[in-house]
């Protein structure tokens, strides 16, 4: 019996040698044509996409999917000398904004075709945008619509419900009008109006009850974009092949492009070493360090800035605010001197040089990004590491050193629990470097770890004394989530932070209607952020992404990973298979 | 034996439905909303209240729990907040990969660990015992993600013998059905041998252990007095006896089947039933959570009433009833 198992088991082994001597070929390196690596982009993903339906994806890696097999009526690419979104023709040939700034007119090409060879129309658009204000499909860009024309009440006053019959108006299949309730900024009204849309010969028969659980979302044969939908395994891959037929403006040059569900990072990280994947993204600084001396078959590149870390520390008392909403100030963080003493006390250079090698972050000083330079107010300087001052400011303050070495007011010693989201290396790397530096002024800080979810919460309900905070911005500024006064409604006020002139400089500068005009706006907003230090500013991360040298042309910017990807290419694929 | 089953079926009904109910309870009560991944900048506040909305969440939970259970009363689990799908859908869809893996793994488990048992328990005391003993107890106790990450390094990344993830290459629907299943296997050595590593050093263990106590039984001495080999005396006489309360084990053994294996199922990327089962939990996707420690319950009981089944079927002083 036992001799059986044996022979199985060698039988078994000897398959396995053959597979084995077969890896060979699953090298990207090989230019074989019979090789499928050869002409297959291979992406990743730490999750899988939920659907294919540019109305109600709201994952990042459905906005990825979304845009390989959709286009839009423009193309926004991101100006980098002003730091601005620029959009171009796509869909739509030209447009026209009216001198009042209360309409847009777009005319459309009549030459591009869903893949079915069904004509891209106007109709397809206004369909699409009367999906995105639906509340019972309820898409995360409703939003968007927020400006369109309303329906009125019997007093004639604007109601809540977009009027689709005066808002979007198609006089025929290449004129689309946009009609707003008011003048809104020329970039707003670009950027609103660029919804992708869906099919409406093919959607226009699901109820909205019945939209988010439609086949169509994870079968979307019907589509208009440089690729074309293929497969989808889910929770393993979806597979993209070029769109032939794709004139906006060609079809996608690389044949085939697979995106592999891949949700550990160290198994992502080995992928892309032995090339087994082609991109990567979210790369810790320590192995991007490492794959830039020991890969030279690997491209690091580098993105910024879209995201942000903070020590958030609680401006107003959390427990006077979880009974019935109380607003007192926080009896440890409640004034800016101490918020201040504890900025100037942390060395954040060296968690820079130590984290971040130097090179994957800069030191932050305002919520908006430097990559925004038309906004981005370059005079304020970072607090500096200044742990004398930092002492000074406290005794200011009025905190005393106590019998047992920890600073007291009033009977109220100096300390607190600083909480970090499990698994959030960057937070993990910081929080002790915090706690020695803390701790040095007399300021006892305990570090405690949440689950993402559990630690989220908490800081949406002002629960949390201290946390180390990341948050991704916007591509328009926007203050009123993380700094409005109306804590109900600021989802990321998670300090709970209230000044009235920041609201009010937030609806000043979204009401003109040329960025230049609302710049000092958001250059005084910067300013009141650091004298007031709402929270202690960290870094500006980089976003480390890392491609195989065999991919041709990729340019990450601000924007995506995969920007132009339609016009990579992979130096394995022979000339002949490259899709022109 | 027929009554006796049917009895602990229908014991287990209510301690089945009592499982569901603490969870339906104890999920809903734990911090985190699964309408919160609505709740991210550019998103309107508005969204995550819609999709409270559409999940039945704005309901008082009581009103929730009597809609839930009118549901599972005509089995609908409903579908998934997090993957839009009829929550059997997702389960369907995983259960073949995880059974696949589990199947295999168990085989390996039992072959390898009986293997390293007899042969621990036949060389008792010697150098080949103690070594065996000592890696048993260093591998039993090694992390399952400390171990598939090391592999992956060594095999994957350092050797290149092994692919680190996912199940099958880039472009293999277009291999031949041989191809195919060899380049499936393929994958699956790393996670398999993981899954099965852990299995084949405690079942050495009992193995070794039972087969101890065997030899040193009258019979055995016998058998060896009557002058046969010590191959048919260990083999068909020490090991039959001693495999007994074994085969036992395989009840145990059921659950694993169908509820993955976590870790593995994550670092290797195979989207099993472990994986769903995490990812549920982080996503506070109730009706999948629900089904999950359905399929988990159910399993452990039935695995617990065939572990006593089959005891009585292997070994006749035991009776049931």
């Amino acid at each position: 019996m036992t001799l059986c198992y044996i022979r199985v088991l060698f039988a078994v082994l000897m398959l396995f040698t053959a597979a084995c001597q077969k890896k060979d070929g699953e090298k990207p390196k090989s230019t074989q044509p019979s090789n499928p690596l050869a002409t297959t982009l291979v992406l990743t993903d730490r999750s899988d996409v939920d659907n294919f339906n540019p109305i109600i994806s709201s994952t990042v890696s459905g906005g990825n999917a979304i845009s390989m097999i959709y286009t839009g009526i423009t193309t926004g690419t991101f100006d980098t000398t002003q730091g601005i979104l620029i959009y171009e023709p796509a869909i739509a040939k030209s447009w026209t904004i009216a001198p009042d700034f209360k309409s847009i007119t777009y005319n459309l090409r009549g030459d591009v075709k869903w893949t079915d060879g069904t004509p891209v129309t106007s109709h397809d658009f206004k369909f699409s945008y009367q999906l995105y204000g639906d509340t019972i499909i309820a898409s995360a860009r409703q939003d968007y619509l927020e400006n369109l024309v309303k329906l009125r009440d019997k007093n004639s006053k604007p109601t809540d419900i977009v009027d689709f019959d005066k808002a979007i108006l198609t006089p025929n299949d290449t004129t689309l009008i946009f009609n707003f309730e008011k003048p809104v900024p020329k970039h707003l009204i670009e950027f609103h109006t660029s919804l992708t849309p869906v099919p409406k010969h093919i959607w226009k028969d699901v109820k909205p009850s019945e939209f988010r659980s439609s086949e169509l979302n994870s079968n979307p044969t019907v589509s208009c974009g440089p690729f074309k939908f293929k497969e989808w395994k889910r929770q393993q891959e979806f597979t993209v092949v070029s769109n032939p037929d794709f004139n906006v403006p060609a079809p996608g040059k690389i044949p085939t492009i697979t995106m592999r569900v891949i949700p550990e990072y160290t198994t992502q990280l080995t992928q892309l070493k032995t090339g087994a994947i082609d991109v990567m993204d979210g790369i810790k600084p320590e192995d991007a360090i490492k794959i830039e001396k020991e890969n030279p078959e690997i491209d690091i590149r580098i993105v910024k800035y879209r995201s942000y870390s903070y020590l958030m520390l609680s401006n107003i008392d959390c427990e006077a605010y979880q009974n019935g909403k109380q607003i007192k100030p926080h009896p440890l963080f409640g004034t800016k001197k101490t918020r201040l003493a504890i900025a100037m006390a942390i060395d954040r250079e060296k968690i820079l040089d130590g984290y971040y090698f130097g090179k994957y972050a800069e030191l932050m000083t305002s919520p908006i990004s430097p990559a925004f330079k038309w906004a981005f107010n370059s005079d304020i300087k970072p607090y500096p590491y200044d742990p004398k001052r930092a002492k000074e400011l406290l005794a200011e303050d009025g905190w005393k050193i106590g019998s047992d070495g920890i600073l007291e007011r009033n009977g109220k010693k100096f300390s607190f629990t600083l909480m970090i989201s499990k698994g959030a290396t960057a937070g993990e790397y910081m929080a002790p470097i915090i706690q020695q530096s803390l701790k040095e002024l007399g300021i006892e800080c305990k570090i405690e770890t949440l689950e993402f979810n559990v630690f989220v919460e908490k800081g949406r309900k002002h629960a949390l004394d201290a946390s180390l905070n990341g948050l991704s911005v916007g591509l328009e500024i926007d203050l009123a989530p993380t700094f409005g006064s109306n804590l109900d409604k600021a989802a990321f006020n998670s300090a709970g932070y209230q000044n009235p002139r920041v609201d009010e400089l937030n609806r000043i500068a979204q009401s003109k209607l040329l960025r230049e005009e609302a710049a000092p706006y958001w250059k005084e907003f910067q300013q009141i952020f650091h004298d007031d230090v709402p929270f202690v500013p960290m870094f500006w991360g980089s976003r480390i992404v890392g491609y195989n040298k065999r991919v041709i042309g990729e340019k990450p910017d601000i924007l995506s990973i995969y920007t132009d990807l339609e016009k990579w290419t992979l130096s394995t694929m022979p000339a002949e298979t490259a899709v022109r | 034996m027929f009554s006796y089953v049917l009895r602990r079926i229908l014991g287990a009904i209510p301690l089945i439905f009592g499982v569901l109910t603490l969870t339906f309870f104890i999920i809903r009560l734990a911090p985190g909303d699964p309408a919160s991944f609505f709740i991210q900048p550019g998103v309107s506040p508005k969204v995550a209240e819609q999709m409270r909305e559409q999940y039945g969440l704005n309901d008082p939970l009581i009103v929730q729990y009597f809609k839930w259970l009118g549901n599972i009363l005509q089995g609908d689990f409903g579908r998934s907040f997090s993957r839009h799908q009829p929550v059997f859908d997702v389960i369907l869809e995983a259960v073949p990969i995880t059974i696949s893996l589990a199947l295999i793994g168990i085989t390996m488990e039992f072959i390898f660990g009986i293997l390293l048992g007899v042969i621990s328990a036949v060389k008792q005391g010697t150098k080949l015992d103690r070594t065996l003993t000592v890696s048993a107890l260093f591998i039993y106790s090694m992390p399952e993600f400390w171990l598939s990450l090391m592999l992956i390094i060594i095999f994957s990344l350092k050797l290149g013998w092994f692919p680190a993830s996912n199940l099958n290459s880039i472009g293999a629907d277009s291999f031949g059905t041989v191809e195919f299943i060899l380049d499936r296997l393929h994958h699956l050595v790393l996670p398999i041998f993981v899954l099965s590593l852990g299995g084949t050093a405690g079942l050495a263990r009992y193995v070794r252990g039972q087969m101890l106590e065997v030899i040193r039984q009258d019979y055995i001495r016998t058998a060896r007095a009557k002058g046969l080999s010590e191959k048919i005396v260990i083999f068909k006489h020490a090991l039959r006896n001693a495999l007994l309360p074994v085969v036992t084990i395989l009840g145990g053994s059921l659950p694993a089947l169908f509820s993955g294996a976590l870790f593995i199922e994550v670092i290797f990327a195979i989207p099993g039933m472990g994986r769903i089962a995490v990812e549920a939990v982080f996503a506070r996707d109730y009706p999948l959570i629900i089904a999950n420690t359905f399929i988990s319950g159910t399993l452990i009981v039935l695995g617990n009433l065939l572990a006593d089944v089959l005891y009585a079927v292997v070994d006749p002083r035991i009776k049931l009833g």
